[in-house]
Protein backbone atom coordinates (compact mmCIF):
# COMPACT_ATOMS: atom_id res chain seq x y z
CA UNK A 1 0.00 0.00 0.00
CA UNK A 2 2.55 2.28 0.70
CA UNK A 3 4.31 1.78 -2.64
CA UNK A 4 1.03 2.83 -4.05
CA UNK A 5 0.27 5.95 -2.13
CA UNK A 6 3.70 6.96 -3.44
CA UNK A 7 3.13 6.58 -6.85
CA UNK A 8 -0.49 7.97 -7.01
CA UNK A 9 1.50 11.18 -4.90
CA UNK A 10 4.03 11.38 -7.35
CA UNK A 11 1.30 11.39 -11.05
CA UNK A 12 -0.60 14.45 -9.25
CA UNK A 13 2.46 16.23 -7.28
CA UNK A 14 2.02 19.74 -6.91
CA UNK A 15 0.39 21.96 -9.69
CA UNK A 16 0.95 26.08 -9.81
CA UNK A 17 -1.17 28.41 -8.83
CA UNK A 18 -3.38 28.94 -11.74
CA UNK A 19 -6.66 31.04 -12.92
CA UNK A 20 -10.35 29.54 -12.65
CA UNK A 21 -11.24 30.68 -15.96
CA UNK A 22 -15.16 29.92 -15.37
CA UNK A 23 -14.59 33.50 -13.51
CA UNK A 24 -13.69 35.29 -16.78
CA UNK A 25 -17.25 36.33 -18.14
CA UNK A 26 -19.12 34.70 -15.21
CA UNK A 27 -18.27 37.55 -12.70
CA UNK A 28 -18.55 40.33 -15.07
CA UNK A 29 -14.88 40.73 -15.41
CA UNK A 30 -14.05 40.12 -19.49
CA UNK A 31 -10.27 39.93 -18.67
CA UNK A 32 -8.38 37.88 -17.33
CA UNK A 33 -5.88 40.80 -15.92
CA UNK A 34 -8.30 42.70 -14.08
CA UNK A 35 -8.05 40.21 -11.34
CA UNK A 36 -4.05 38.60 -11.71
CA UNK A 37 -1.30 41.05 -12.27
CA UNK A 38 0.13 38.33 -15.06
CA UNK A 39 -1.23 39.98 -18.56
CA UNK A 40 -2.95 36.53 -19.25
CA UNK A 41 -4.07 35.91 -15.78
CA UNK A 42 -3.11 33.01 -13.43
CA UNK A 43 -1.02 33.05 -10.47
CA UNK A 44 -0.86 36.29 -7.76
CA UNK A 45 -4.31 38.43 -7.40
CA UNK A 46 -4.13 41.58 -7.61
CA UNK A 47 -6.00 44.77 -5.38
CA UNK A 48 -9.41 44.24 -7.48
CA UNK A 49 -9.20 40.36 -7.46
CA UNK A 50 -8.73 40.40 -3.52
CA UNK A 51 -11.71 42.42 -3.54
CA UNK A 52 -13.61 40.12 -5.72
CA UNK A 53 -12.67 37.14 -3.64
CA UNK A 54 -14.86 38.71 -0.72
CA UNK A 55 -17.33 39.90 -2.64
CA UNK A 56 -18.19 37.89 -5.53
CA UNK A 57 -16.88 34.28 -5.17
CA UNK A 58 -17.58 33.21 -1.43
CA UNK A 59 -20.17 31.99 -0.34
CA UNK A 60 -19.67 33.74 3.43
CA UNK A 61 -17.34 36.30 2.00
CA UNK A 62 -14.83 37.54 4.13
CA UNK A 63 -11.83 39.93 3.51
CA UNK A 64 -9.78 38.88 0.56
CA UNK A 65 -6.21 40.65 1.05
CA UNK A 66 -3.40 39.47 2.07
CA UNK A 67 -3.35 37.82 5.84
CA UNK A 68 -7.03 38.24 5.87
CA UNK A 69 -6.68 42.31 5.67
CA UNK A 70 -4.47 42.15 8.97
CA UNK A 71 -1.42 44.04 6.97
CA UNK A 72 -1.49 46.49 4.36
CA UNK A 73 1.37 46.19 2.52
CA UNK A 74 3.08 49.31 0.49
CA UNK A 75 1.92 49.86 -3.00
CA UNK A 76 5.34 48.43 -4.66
CA UNK A 77 5.21 45.05 -3.19
CA UNK A 78 2.10 42.18 -3.12
CA UNK A 79 2.74 38.73 -2.20
CA UNK A 80 0.90 35.59 -1.16
CA UNK A 81 0.97 31.90 -0.43
CA UNK A 82 -0.94 28.73 -1.93
CA UNK A 83 -1.73 25.65 -0.17
CA UNK A 84 -3.20 22.65 -1.22
CA UNK A 85 -3.71 19.40 0.30
CA UNK A 86 -5.00 16.31 -1.43
CA UNK A 87 -6.54 13.18 -1.58
CA UNK A 88 -6.89 10.69 -4.61
CA UNK A 89 -8.31 7.83 -5.28
CA UNK A 90 -7.30 5.98 -8.69
CA UNK A 91 -8.65 2.83 -10.38
CA UNK A 92 -7.00 1.57 -13.61
CA UNK A 93 -7.77 -1.63 -13.95
CA UNK A 94 -4.70 -2.83 -12.36
CA UNK A 95 -4.65 -6.22 -10.61
CA UNK A 96 -3.26 -3.76 -7.24
CA UNK A 97 -6.42 -2.29 -7.26
CA UNK A 98 -7.64 0.62 -6.50
CA UNK A 99 -5.12 3.33 -5.28
CA UNK A 100 -5.61 5.87 -2.67
CA UNK A 101 -3.36 8.44 -1.83
CA UNK A 102 -3.02 11.62 0.66
CA UNK A 103 -0.37 14.06 0.04
CA UNK A 104 0.62 17.80 0.06
CA UNK A 105 -0.06 18.55 -3.38
CA UNK A 106 1.31 22.34 -3.29
CA UNK A 107 3.21 24.88 -1.44
CA UNK A 108 4.59 28.11 -2.70
CA UNK A 109 5.36 31.46 -1.64
CA UNK A 110 3.98 34.51 -4.23
CA UNK A 111 6.01 37.83 -4.37
CA UNK A 112 6.15 40.66 -6.81
CA UNK A 113 7.67 44.02 -6.03
CA UNK A 114 6.59 47.19 -9.05
CA UNK A 115 8.99 50.47 -9.35
CA UNK A 116 6.77 52.39 -12.06
CA UNK A 117 6.14 50.49 -15.17
CA UNK A 118 8.22 47.39 -14.56
CA UNK A 119 7.64 44.65 -11.95
CA UNK A 120 9.22 41.40 -11.18
CA UNK A 121 7.49 38.37 -9.64
CA UNK A 122 8.45 34.90 -8.79
CA UNK A 123 6.96 31.82 -6.38
CA UNK A 124 9.10 29.41 -5.28
CA UNK A 125 8.10 26.23 -3.08
CA UNK A 126 8.32 22.62 -2.34
CA UNK A 127 8.54 20.53 -5.12
CA UNK A 128 5.87 17.79 -2.96
CA UNK A 129 5.38 14.63 -1.28
CA UNK A 130 7.78 11.75 -1.98
CA UNK A 131 9.49 12.95 -5.10
CA UNK A 132 12.67 10.65 -4.67
CA UNK A 133 14.96 11.71 -6.82
CA UNK A 134 16.95 8.57 -7.06
CA UNK A 135 21.01 8.76 -8.10
CA UNK A 136 21.47 6.43 -11.44
CA UNK A 137 23.97 4.41 -9.74
CA UNK A 138 26.19 4.51 -6.74
CA UNK A 139 28.70 7.03 -9.06
CA UNK A 140 26.17 9.33 -9.58
CA UNK A 141 26.80 11.83 -6.99
CA UNK A 142 28.07 15.16 -9.07
CA UNK A 143 24.31 15.48 -10.22
CA UNK A 144 22.87 18.59 -9.55
CA UNK A 145 19.58 17.46 -9.11
CA UNK A 146 19.92 15.14 -7.06
CA UNK A 147 20.81 18.05 -4.00
CA UNK A 148 18.51 19.16 -1.58
CA UNK A 149 17.99 22.25 -2.82
CA UNK A 150 16.23 20.69 -6.14
CA UNK A 151 13.25 20.39 -3.75
CA UNK A 152 12.60 23.91 -4.32
CA UNK A 153 11.38 25.32 -7.43
CA UNK A 154 10.22 28.34 -9.14
CA UNK A 155 7.61 27.46 -11.42
CA UNK A 156 7.29 31.24 -12.26
CA UNK A 157 9.56 33.96 -12.26
CA UNK A 158 9.56 37.22 -14.86
CA UNK A 159 10.40 40.34 -15.46
CA UNK A 160 7.49 42.50 -16.63
CA UNK A 161 7.08 45.93 -18.61
CA UNK A 162 3.66 47.09 -18.44
CA UNK A 163 2.68 50.69 -17.85
CA UNK A 164 -1.25 50.03 -17.19
CA UNK A 165 -3.48 47.16 -17.24
CA UNK A 166 -5.02 47.56 -20.60
CA UNK A 167 -2.30 48.17 -23.45
CA UNK A 168 1.10 47.00 -24.39
CA UNK A 169 3.37 44.71 -22.29
CA UNK A 170 6.30 42.99 -22.21
CA UNK A 171 7.92 40.14 -19.88
CA UNK A 172 10.78 37.87 -19.58
CA UNK A 173 11.23 34.85 -17.67
CA UNK A 174 9.73 31.58 -16.91
CA UNK A 175 5.64 30.94 -17.10
CA UNK A 176 3.80 29.43 -19.27
CA UNK A 177 2.96 31.16 -22.79
CA UNK A 178 -0.83 32.08 -22.96
CA UNK A 179 -2.31 29.45 -24.93
CA UNK A 180 -6.01 28.15 -24.81
CA UNK A 181 -7.88 27.87 -22.01
CA UNK A 182 -5.37 27.14 -19.35
CA UNK A 183 -7.77 25.47 -16.95
CA UNK A 184 -6.69 25.42 -13.90
CA UNK A 185 -6.61 21.39 -13.71
CA UNK A 186 -3.27 20.08 -14.55
CA UNK A 187 -4.38 16.38 -15.45
CA UNK A 188 -6.63 18.16 -17.91
CA UNK A 189 -5.90 16.83 -21.61
CA UNK A 190 -5.68 20.30 -22.89
CA UNK A 191 -2.61 21.01 -20.59
CA UNK A 192 -1.43 17.25 -20.19
CA UNK A 193 -0.69 16.55 -24.10
CA UNK A 194 -0.36 20.36 -25.08
CA UNK A 195 2.62 20.39 -22.61
CA UNK A 196 0.98 22.31 -20.04
CA UNK A 197 1.46 19.73 -17.57
CA UNK A 198 3.16 20.42 -14.12
CA UNK A 199 6.84 22.01 -14.20
CA UNK A 200 6.29 22.44 -17.82
CA UNK A 201 6.71 26.28 -17.97
CA UNK A 202 9.14 27.21 -20.51
CA UNK A 203 11.68 30.36 -20.46
CA UNK A 204 9.81 33.24 -22.58
CA UNK A 205 10.17 36.14 -24.07
CA UNK A 206 6.61 37.85 -24.04
CA UNK A 207 4.70 40.44 -25.02
CA UNK A 208 1.16 41.60 -26.00
CA UNK A 209 -1.75 43.64 -26.16
CA UNK A 210 -4.86 43.84 -23.68
CA UNK A 211 -7.76 45.52 -23.46
CA UNK A 212 -11.50 45.04 -22.84
CA UNK A 213 -12.17 44.08 -26.32
CA UNK A 214 -9.34 41.72 -27.35
CA UNK A 215 -6.16 40.01 -26.65
CA UNK A 216 -2.72 39.59 -27.99
CA UNK A 217 0.33 36.91 -26.84
CA UNK A 218 3.38 36.12 -28.85
CA UNK A 219 5.88 33.79 -26.99
CA UNK A 220 9.30 32.78 -28.21
CA UNK A 221 10.33 30.13 -25.43
CA UNK A 222 13.02 27.53 -24.73
CA UNK A 223 12.57 24.79 -22.32
CA UNK A 224 13.97 25.57 -19.02
CA UNK A 225 17.89 25.18 -19.32
CA UNK A 226 18.83 25.36 -15.71
CA UNK A 227 17.41 21.93 -14.49
CA UNK A 228 16.31 19.24 -16.89
CA UNK A 229 12.71 19.94 -16.03
CA UNK A 230 10.33 18.59 -18.13
CA UNK A 231 8.74 20.21 -20.70
CA UNK A 232 8.52 20.50 -24.75
CA UNK A 233 11.43 19.21 -25.76
CA UNK A 234 12.76 22.15 -27.79
CA UNK A 235 12.29 25.85 -28.55
CA UNK A 236 9.94 27.61 -30.49
CA UNK A 237 6.71 30.30 -30.49
CA UNK A 238 2.85 30.91 -29.79
CA UNK A 239 0.40 33.22 -30.63
CA UNK A 240 -2.78 33.61 -28.71
CA UNK A 241 -5.64 35.72 -30.06
CA UNK A 242 -8.63 36.28 -28.13
CA UNK A 243 -11.87 38.72 -29.39
CA UNK A 244 -14.68 39.45 -26.70
CA UNK A 245 -18.13 39.50 -28.30
CA UNK A 246 -19.77 41.66 -25.57
CA UNK A 247 -20.18 40.80 -21.93
CA UNK A 248 -20.71 36.74 -21.90
CA UNK A 249 -18.79 35.53 -24.71
CA UNK A 250 -15.17 35.67 -26.13
CA UNK A 251 -13.82 33.55 -29.36
CA UNK A 252 -10.32 32.61 -29.42
CA UNK A 253 -7.24 31.23 -31.22
CA UNK A 254 -4.04 30.19 -30.89
CA UNK A 255 -0.93 28.51 -32.82
CA UNK A 256 2.00 26.95 -31.99
CA UNK A 257 5.45 25.46 -33.01
CA UNK A 258 7.92 23.49 -31.36
CA UNK A 259 11.29 22.54 -32.97
CA UNK A 260 13.11 19.69 -31.19
CA UNK A 261 16.03 17.21 -31.38
CA UNK A 262 14.19 14.46 -33.00
CA UNK A 263 11.03 16.13 -34.25
CA UNK A 264 8.90 19.50 -34.95
CA UNK A 265 5.49 20.01 -33.48
CA UNK A 266 3.15 22.72 -35.01
CA UNK A 267 -0.55 23.45 -34.44
CA UNK A 268 -3.09 25.45 -33.19
CA UNK A 269 -7.19 25.30 -32.46
CA UNK A 270 -9.62 27.27 -31.20
CA UNK A 271 -10.99 28.06 -27.70
CA UNK A 272 -14.71 29.80 -27.01
CA UNK A 273 -16.41 30.76 -23.59
CA UNK A 274 -20.48 31.61 -23.40
CA UNK A 275 -21.99 32.72 -20.11
CA UNK A 276 -25.29 32.53 -20.05
CA UNK A 277 -27.41 35.05 -17.37
CA UNK A 278 -30.61 33.25 -17.07
CA UNK A 279 -29.05 30.36 -15.72
CA UNK A 280 -26.36 31.29 -14.47
CA UNK A 281 -24.21 28.47 -16.50
CA UNK A 282 -21.08 28.96 -18.48
CA UNK A 283 -19.80 26.79 -21.59
CA UNK A 284 -16.03 26.78 -22.45
CA UNK A 285 -14.75 24.55 -24.87
CA UNK A 286 -10.83 24.22 -26.71
CA UNK A 287 -9.76 22.07 -29.77
CA UNK A 288 -6.81 21.87 -31.20
CA UNK A 289 -4.72 19.90 -33.92
CA UNK A 290 -0.92 19.31 -33.77
CA UNK A 291 1.12 17.35 -36.18
CA UNK A 292 4.42 16.04 -35.48
CA UNK A 293 6.82 14.98 -37.91
CA UNK A 294 9.97 13.34 -37.01
CA UNK A 295 13.16 13.42 -38.40
CA UNK A 296 13.60 9.87 -39.97
CA UNK A 297 9.68 8.80 -39.30
CA UNK A 298 6.52 9.36 -41.02
CA UNK A 299 4.53 12.15 -39.04
CA UNK A 300 1.49 11.65 -37.18
CA UNK A 301 -1.98 14.19 -36.43
CA UNK A 302 -3.02 14.80 -32.67
CA UNK A 303 -6.40 16.15 -31.90
CA UNK A 304 -6.61 17.16 -27.90
CA UNK A 305 -10.57 18.91 -27.12
CA UNK A 306 -12.12 19.92 -23.98
CA UNK A 307 -15.87 20.97 -23.77
CA UNK A 308 -17.21 22.01 -20.50
CA UNK A 309 -19.85 23.57 -18.67
CA UNK A 310 -20.09 25.29 -15.33
CA UNK A 311 -22.98 26.02 -13.17
CA UNK A 312 -22.89 28.50 -10.75
CA UNK A 313 -25.31 26.89 -8.06
CA UNK A 314 -25.01 29.77 -5.57
CA UNK A 315 -22.62 32.40 -4.23
CA UNK A 316 -19.52 30.06 -3.82
CA UNK A 317 -20.36 27.43 -5.50
CA UNK A 318 -19.77 25.99 -8.69
CA UNK A 319 -20.32 22.76 -10.53
CA UNK A 320 -18.93 21.50 -13.90
CA UNK A 321 -19.47 18.80 -16.53
CA UNK A 322 -16.50 18.04 -19.23
CA UNK A 323 -15.75 15.95 -21.64
CA UNK A 324 -12.48 15.28 -23.09
CA UNK A 325 -10.61 13.99 -25.60
CA UNK A 326 -7.36 13.12 -27.15
CA UNK A 327 -6.04 11.51 -30.28
CA UNK A 328 -2.57 10.38 -30.17
CA UNK A 329 -2.94 9.39 -34.06
CA UNK A 330 -5.39 10.88 -36.28
CA UNK A 331 -4.28 7.56 -38.78
CA UNK A 332 -4.58 4.85 -36.34
CA UNK A 333 -7.43 3.38 -34.64
CA UNK A 334 -7.32 2.17 -30.81
CA UNK A 335 -5.30 5.00 -29.65
CA UNK A 336 -7.39 7.58 -28.38
CA UNK A 337 -8.60 8.30 -24.84
CA UNK A 338 -11.91 9.95 -24.14
CA UNK A 339 -13.11 10.58 -20.87
CA UNK A 340 -16.00 12.55 -19.00
CA UNK A 341 -15.67 13.92 -15.86
CA UNK A 342 -17.19 16.70 -13.37
CA UNK A 343 -15.78 18.76 -10.58
CA UNK A 344 -17.47 20.67 -7.55
CA UNK A 345 -15.73 23.69 -6.15
CA UNK A 346 -17.14 25.19 -3.02
CA UNK A 347 -15.58 28.40 -1.66
CA UNK A 348 -16.88 29.18 1.40
CA UNK A 349 -14.87 31.48 2.70
CA UNK A 350 -12.75 33.77 1.60
CA UNK A 351 -9.13 32.18 0.84
CA UNK A 352 -10.82 29.05 1.52
CA UNK A 353 -11.52 26.40 -1.59
CA UNK A 354 -12.98 22.93 -1.42
CA UNK A 355 -12.98 20.87 -4.44
CA UNK A 356 -13.92 17.45 -5.49
CA UNK A 357 -12.60 16.55 -9.58
CA UNK A 358 -13.35 13.35 -10.63
CA UNK A 359 -13.01 11.61 -14.25
CA UNK A 360 -13.44 8.36 -16.67
CA UNK A 361 -11.31 8.17 -18.98
CA UNK A 362 -11.59 5.31 -21.59
CA UNK A 363 -8.27 4.29 -22.81
CA UNK A 364 -7.69 2.89 -26.29
CA UNK A 365 -11.24 3.83 -27.80
CA UNK A 366 -12.08 1.92 -30.74
CA UNK A 367 -13.53 -1.02 -31.74
CA UNK A 368 -11.82 -2.92 -29.23
CA UNK A 369 -12.20 -0.84 -25.60
CA UNK A 370 -9.42 -0.66 -23.66
CA UNK A 371 -9.43 -0.01 -20.34
CA UNK A 372 -11.53 2.27 -18.25
CA UNK A 373 -9.03 4.71 -15.73
CA UNK A 374 -11.00 6.51 -13.17
CA UNK A 375 -9.63 9.19 -10.52
CA UNK A 376 -11.57 11.05 -7.73
CA UNK A 377 -9.38 14.02 -6.56
CA UNK A 378 -10.49 16.30 -3.26
CA UNK A 379 -8.25 18.97 -2.51
CA UNK A 380 -8.12 21.17 0.21
CA UNK A 381 -6.59 24.89 -0.86
CA UNK A 382 -5.70 28.02 1.01
CA UNK A 383 -4.37 31.06 -0.06
CA UNK A 384 -2.46 33.74 2.06
CA UNK B 1 -23.73 1.00 -20.50
CA UNK B 2 -20.99 3.22 -19.33
CA UNK B 3 -18.68 2.43 -22.08
CA UNK B 4 -21.47 2.84 -24.55
CA UNK B 5 -22.39 6.38 -23.11
CA UNK B 6 -18.88 7.01 -23.19
CA UNK B 7 -18.72 6.13 -26.62
CA UNK B 8 -21.37 7.92 -27.84
CA UNK B 9 -20.15 11.13 -26.61
CA UNK B 10 -17.48 10.66 -28.62
CA UNK B 11 -18.43 9.77 -31.43
CA UNK B 12 -18.55 12.95 -32.96
CA UNK B 13 -14.64 13.45 -32.52
CA UNK B 14 -13.95 9.98 -33.67
CA UNK B 15 -12.58 10.28 -37.66
CA UNK B 16 -12.27 6.92 -39.61
CA UNK B 17 -8.86 5.58 -38.73
CA UNK B 18 -6.72 2.72 -39.97
CA UNK B 19 -7.16 -0.45 -37.19
CA UNK B 20 -3.55 -1.93 -38.33
CA UNK B 21 -0.74 -0.48 -36.73
CA UNK B 22 2.02 0.14 -39.40
CA UNK B 23 4.51 2.04 -36.84
CA UNK B 24 8.04 1.98 -37.08
CA UNK B 25 9.03 -1.11 -34.89
CA UNK B 26 12.22 1.62 -34.08
CA UNK B 27 13.02 2.63 -30.83
CA UNK B 28 13.69 5.81 -31.49
CA UNK B 29 10.42 6.23 -32.87
CA UNK B 30 8.81 4.42 -29.59
CA UNK B 31 10.63 7.02 -27.39
CA UNK B 32 9.92 10.31 -29.18
CA UNK B 33 6.31 9.32 -29.77
CA UNK B 34 5.02 7.51 -27.00
CA UNK B 35 7.60 7.14 -23.72
CA UNK B 36 8.08 10.81 -23.41
CA UNK B 37 4.78 12.26 -23.71
CA UNK B 38 3.59 9.06 -21.29
CA UNK B 39 6.01 8.12 -18.87
CA UNK B 40 8.51 11.59 -18.78
CA UNK B 41 6.04 13.86 -16.76
CA UNK B 42 7.38 16.10 -13.52
CA UNK B 43 6.42 14.15 -11.17
CA UNK B 44 7.42 10.20 -12.49
CA UNK B 45 10.03 9.15 -14.52
CA UNK B 46 11.90 12.84 -16.12
CA UNK B 47 14.89 13.25 -15.84
CA UNK B 48 14.25 15.75 -13.00
CA UNK B 49 12.62 13.30 -11.10
CA UNK B 50 13.40 9.54 -11.69
CA UNK B 51 11.01 7.91 -9.84
CA UNK B 52 12.79 4.90 -9.00
CA UNK B 53 15.74 5.68 -10.28
CA UNK B 54 14.27 5.32 -14.25
CA UNK B 55 14.61 8.43 -16.03
CA UNK B 56 12.48 7.94 -19.62
CA UNK B 57 13.63 10.96 -21.00
CA UNK B 58 16.74 10.03 -21.96
CA UNK B 59 16.36 7.30 -24.84
CA UNK B 60 19.90 5.35 -23.75
CA UNK B 61 18.40 4.64 -20.20
CA UNK B 62 15.02 4.58 -21.11
CA UNK B 63 16.05 1.39 -23.45
CA UNK B 64 17.60 0.09 -20.70
CA UNK B 65 14.65 0.38 -18.37
CA UNK B 66 12.22 -1.35 -21.21
CA UNK B 67 14.68 -4.18 -21.95
CA UNK B 68 15.23 -4.95 -18.24
CA UNK B 69 12.03 -7.25 -18.75
CA UNK B 70 8.27 -7.23 -17.18
CA UNK B 71 7.66 -4.12 -19.45
CA UNK B 72 4.56 -5.80 -20.80
CA UNK B 73 3.35 -6.76 -17.06
CA UNK B 74 4.33 -3.78 -16.06
CA UNK B 75 2.04 -1.77 -18.60
CA UNK B 76 -0.63 -3.80 -18.21
CA UNK B 77 -1.08 -3.94 -14.23
CA UNK B 78 -0.28 -7.15 -13.75
CA UNK B 79 3.16 -6.82 -12.53
CA UNK B 80 4.19 -8.56 -9.05
CA UNK B 81 7.30 -8.72 -7.03
CA UNK B 82 7.60 -9.06 -3.67
CA UNK B 83 4.29 -10.45 -3.01
CA UNK B 84 2.26 -7.52 -4.27
CA UNK B 85 1.08 -5.78 -7.38
CA UNK B 86 2.64 -2.73 -8.91
CA UNK B 87 0.22 0.09 -9.81
CA UNK B 88 -0.14 -0.44 -13.73
CA UNK B 89 1.80 2.24 -15.43
CA UNK B 90 1.65 5.15 -16.08
CA UNK B 91 -1.09 5.36 -13.36
CA UNK B 92 -3.07 8.17 -14.35
CA UNK B 93 -3.13 7.42 -18.23
CA UNK B 94 -2.42 4.00 -18.74
CA UNK B 95 -1.45 3.03 -22.54
CA UNK B 96 -3.74 2.19 -25.17
CA UNK B 97 -3.26 -1.34 -26.19
CA UNK B 98 -1.62 -0.47 -29.60
CA UNK B 99 0.92 1.34 -27.52
CA UNK B 100 1.90 -1.62 -25.28
CA UNK B 101 1.43 -3.94 -27.96
CA UNK B 102 4.17 -1.50 -29.76
CA UNK B 103 6.54 -1.74 -27.03
CA UNK B 104 6.06 -5.41 -26.38
CA UNK B 105 6.66 -6.14 -30.11
CA UNK B 106 9.77 -4.07 -29.74
CA UNK B 107 11.21 -5.72 -26.76
CA UNK B 108 10.36 -9.22 -27.87
CA UNK B 109 12.41 -8.35 -31.29
CA UNK B 110 15.30 -7.00 -29.12
CA UNK B 111 15.69 -10.65 -27.14
CA UNK B 112 16.59 -12.19 -30.34
CA UNK B 113 18.23 -9.00 -31.69
CA UNK B 114 19.82 -6.77 -28.70
CA UNK B 115 21.09 -3.91 -31.20
CA UNK B 116 17.57 -3.35 -32.84
CA UNK B 117 17.21 0.33 -33.57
Amino acid sequence: MRRIVVVLGLVLAPSVAQAYPQFQLSTGATRCNACHYAPAGGGLLNGFGRGEVGDTISMWGGDGALLHGLVKPPDWLAAGAEIRLAGAVNDNDAAAGTEVAAFPMQMDLLVRFQVGAFSLYANGGIRGLGREAEPHGADDTTNPEQTASSRFISREHYLMWRPQPQGWYARAGRFFAPYGLRLVEHPTYVRRWLNFDTLQETYNLSGGFVSDEWELHLTAFTPDFFREAPGPDGSGGAVYYERRLGKTATVGAQARVIVGDVDVRGGGGLVGKLYLPGPHLQLQAQLDVVYQSFDDFDGRTQLVGYLGGTWFAAKGLMATLFLERFDEDLSLGQTARSAVGAELQWFPYAHFEVSLWGRIAMIGTGTDDGPLSEMVLLQLHYFL
Amino acid sequence: MLRTALLAAVLATAGCTAETDDRPLNFSYIHAAILVPNCATAGCHSSLTRTAGIDMEDIATARMAVTAGAIEPLLKGIYQAGGSYFPRMPPDQPLPDADIDLIVAWYNLSLTDPGVP
